[in-house]
């Protein structure tokens, strides 16, 4: 059995963090006590043990989890920008409403299929003008989030992923803090004062 | 902001690190990968010690480094990322556990080995990482990550105490307790030498 009154000191001494009045106690005591002395080597031993790695930090396969990690922040970036191009799509198809014409149904997104969360409430609110085509809603059903990769081809008011793509060329998303959570609001205004379209981007837990 | 301060300097003239920082910032991926490597080793063998588990180690340094690229801004290119990703990965790690905690925990079995049996050269080296770990996980959280940042990154107390956002005083106890605690959980016995 080791002394009470040294166990916290010899702890200490162990660590190396006593001061030298202390060291020269605790070391007097050591030369006196086999229990204590016990003690005193056993706590270095664990420190050894403790200064070393653990054998499975040998084997760990290092690039395969850099290679994980690369592919977690391509993934972000690539869903981040994507987000943005739906968005952005969804309001300038609205903003740009003349100029689109009917094609026939290739490779279509739809305005429907192009929006967010809160966009969707923010687009399906106001009343739309004549000259801007008729938004088709979502089925509920359909997961927001891959809602805009395919049109329903059964109504709406379609255009060409060429089309589309050719327009978001030349719109910019707005400059983000890498690794901001603050959600980001954009809002546009159309030819027609009663339609103001605003998208609200949203990132919950390194994901949109 | 220490960033906007170096924004003037050319990565070139930077130190090794600090130039794979200001590379990251501005969006390449490989120098980013580079300053993972540089401290994988590191926290991964940190994470297993506070985790207890490989696949637990392995989701916080991802997590970890996760974190380092959505705040790489945030980073001072003048020193290293470390003492960054040593806090980062000592949350993540608690966040993980407390997830887990219920079923990651295994009672140490120090009735192994009989009394008065000369336990050294029983075990393998896995088998007594196991039984320390074990034992750590019947720590406190925090005197669990204090004791690790001590022994097993060999930072002083002030390093540890800012990590972990504690006063040097608390820490210096936390590392006593801690190194009792480990030492009576096996008893009398030694774990085995290294």
């Amino acid at each position: 059995m080791s002394c009470p009154s040294f166990e916290e000191k010899i702890a200490r001494y162990a660590g190396g963090d006593l001061e030298p009045a202390e060291i020269r106690t605790v070391e007097g005591h050591l030369r006196q006590c086999a229990a204590c002395a016990e003690l005193a080597r056993l706590l270095e031993q664990d420190r050894a043990w403790l200064g070393s790695r653990p054998p499975e930090a040998a084997d760990m396969d290092y690039a395969a989890m850099r290679s994980q990690i690369r592919r977690a922040i391509v993934h972000r970036r690539g869903a981040r920008r994507w987000a943005w191009a739906l968005a952005a799509a969804a309001a300038v198809l609205l903003a740009t409403g003349v100029g689109m014409t009917r094609r026939a149904p290739r490779e279509t997104v739809t305005v429907a299929g192009v929006r967010t969360g809160a966009a969707q409430e923010a687009m399906t609110g106001p009343t739309v003008a004549e000259d801007v085509p008729a938004v088709q809603p979502a089925p509920a059903r359909v997961p927001a989030r891959h809602a805009g990769v395919r049109a329903p081809r059964n109504g709406g008011e379609d255009i060409t992923l060429e089309d589309a793509m050719r327009m978001l060329a030349e719109l910019e998303p707005p400059e983000m803090p890498e690794g901001s959570d603050s959600p980001v609001e954009m809002r546009i205004v159309t030819r027609d004062p009663n339609v103001t379209i605003t998208v609200v981007q949203e990132t919950k837990g390194g994901s949109l | 902001m220490a960033f906007a301060a170096r924004m003037d300097e050319q990565p070139e003239q930077l130190a090794p690190e600090a130039r794979l920082l200001c590379l990251a910032r501005s969006g390449d991926l490989d120098a980013f990968e580079q300053i993972v490597a540089l401290h994988e080793r590191r926290i991964f063998a940190l994470a297993l010690r506070l985790t207890g588990s490989v696949e637990d180690a392995k989701d916080a340094t991802q997590e970890t480094f996760i974190r380092l690229h959505r705040k790489i801004h945030q980073i001072d290119s003048r020193r290293s990322a470390g003492p960054w990703l040593y806090t980062v990965a000592v949350n993540a790690c608690r966040d993980i556990g407390r997830e887990r905690q219920r079923a990651r925990m295994v009672p140490v079995d120090i009735g192994l080995v009989e009394p008065g049996a000369n336990p050294e050269g029983l075990y393998s080296d896995q088998e007594r990482e196991d039984r320390f770990r074990a034992a750590l996980s019947r720590l406190p959280e925090k005197e669990r990550s204090a004791l690790l940042l001590r022994e097993m990154e060999g930072l002083s107390t002030g390093e540890v105490a800012r990590i972990l956002g504690s006063s040097e005083a608390t820490v210096r106890s936390q590392v006593c307790n801690a190194r009792l605690k480990l030492r009576k959980l096996f008893g009398r016995r030694s774990v085995g030498k290294l």
